[in-house]
C-alpha cells in the first residue's frame, strides 16, 4: 500500500465527503508530507478542522 | 579543618545518630518507607512501552499534541487577493456552497480554474468566509 493509499484509508474513517479527502491528498506532494499526516492520524488526531489546517501547513512546508 | 579540605571530605561524624522517628512521616509513610518492597502495586505505577516510568504512553503522542497545539495557535492571516481573484472565488463558492460537513469542520477547499483555495468558513448561511491559503492547480 502506498503512502497515498494509506492516508486515504485513514481519512476515509474520519471524513464522509470524498471531495475533502481528495483535496487533502492533492495538496500533499511528497511521501514525507503524507507520512507526517499519517503519524498524526495514527496518534489519534480526529478533529476535522485541525486535520485540514495541518494538511495545509504541511503542504506549505511549515513545521507542524 | 585544613586537613579535611585537602582530603576532600567534610567533617561529618562517621556514625550518624540513630533517629528513632520515621523520616518518611511527613510524606505519608507512617508505617512503611517508600523503599519497602513489601507492597509494590504495579498498576499504580504506569510505565511507557519501553518500560520506563511515566504516563504509560509513548513520547510520539506528546509530540503529536504539541504539533496539534502549534497548528491551533498559529495565526491565520487572510490571503492578499486582487479584486478579480476575490470575485472568481466568490463566484465559485456561490455555485458550490458549503455542505453540512464543511460547515461542521469550519474549513473547506474550493477550486477555481487557476488555484485551489483553503478557506475558513465564518458563516455558511451568509456564504461568509476567509481565504487562508491557495495552491496553483496542478
Amino acid at each position: 500500500m502506498t503512502k497515498e493509499e494509506h492516508l486515504k484509508s485513514l481519512l476515509d474513517d474520519i471524513f464522509t465527503t470524498k471531495q475533502t479527502i481528495q483535496d487533502i491528498l492533492s495538496i500533499l506532494d511528497t511521501d514525507e508530507q503524507r507520512q507526517i499526516l499519517i503519524e498524526e492520524l495514527e496518534n489519534g488526531l480526529q478533529d476535522k478542522g485541525i486535520i485540514m489546517l495541518m494538511a495545509g501547513d504541511i503542504a506549505d512546508g511549515l513545521e507542524v | 579543618m585544613r586537613e579535611n579540605e585537602k582530603l576532600g571530605y567534610s567533617a561529618l561524624e562517621e556514625e550518624m545518630p540513630e533517629n528513632e522517628e520515621n523520616p518518611f512521616e511527613d510524606i505519608g509513610g507512617s508505617e512503611q518507607s517508600p523503599f519497602s518492597e513489601d507492597k509494590w502495586e504495579e498498576n499504580k505505577h504506569p510505565r511507557k512501552e519501553n518500560g520506563q516510568f511515566g504516563e504509560g504512553k509513548n513520547t510520539s503522542n506528546k509530540k503529536s499534541s504539541v504539533r496539534q497545539n502549534n497548528v491551533k495557535s498559529r495565526e491565520r492571516r487572510p490571503l492578499k487577493m486582487s479584486d478579480y481573484e476575490k470575485a472568481v472565488l466568490r463566484d465559485t463558492v456561490s455555485r458550490n456552497q458549503f455542505n453540512d460537513e464543511e460547515t461542521e469542520n469550519g474549513y473547506a477547499f474550493r477550486n477555481t480554474s487557476q488555484y485551489k483555495y483553503f478557506v475558513k468558513i465564518d458563516n455558511a448561511d451568509l456564504l461568509s468566509y476567509t481565504p487562508i491559503k491557495r495552491w496553483k492547480n496542478k
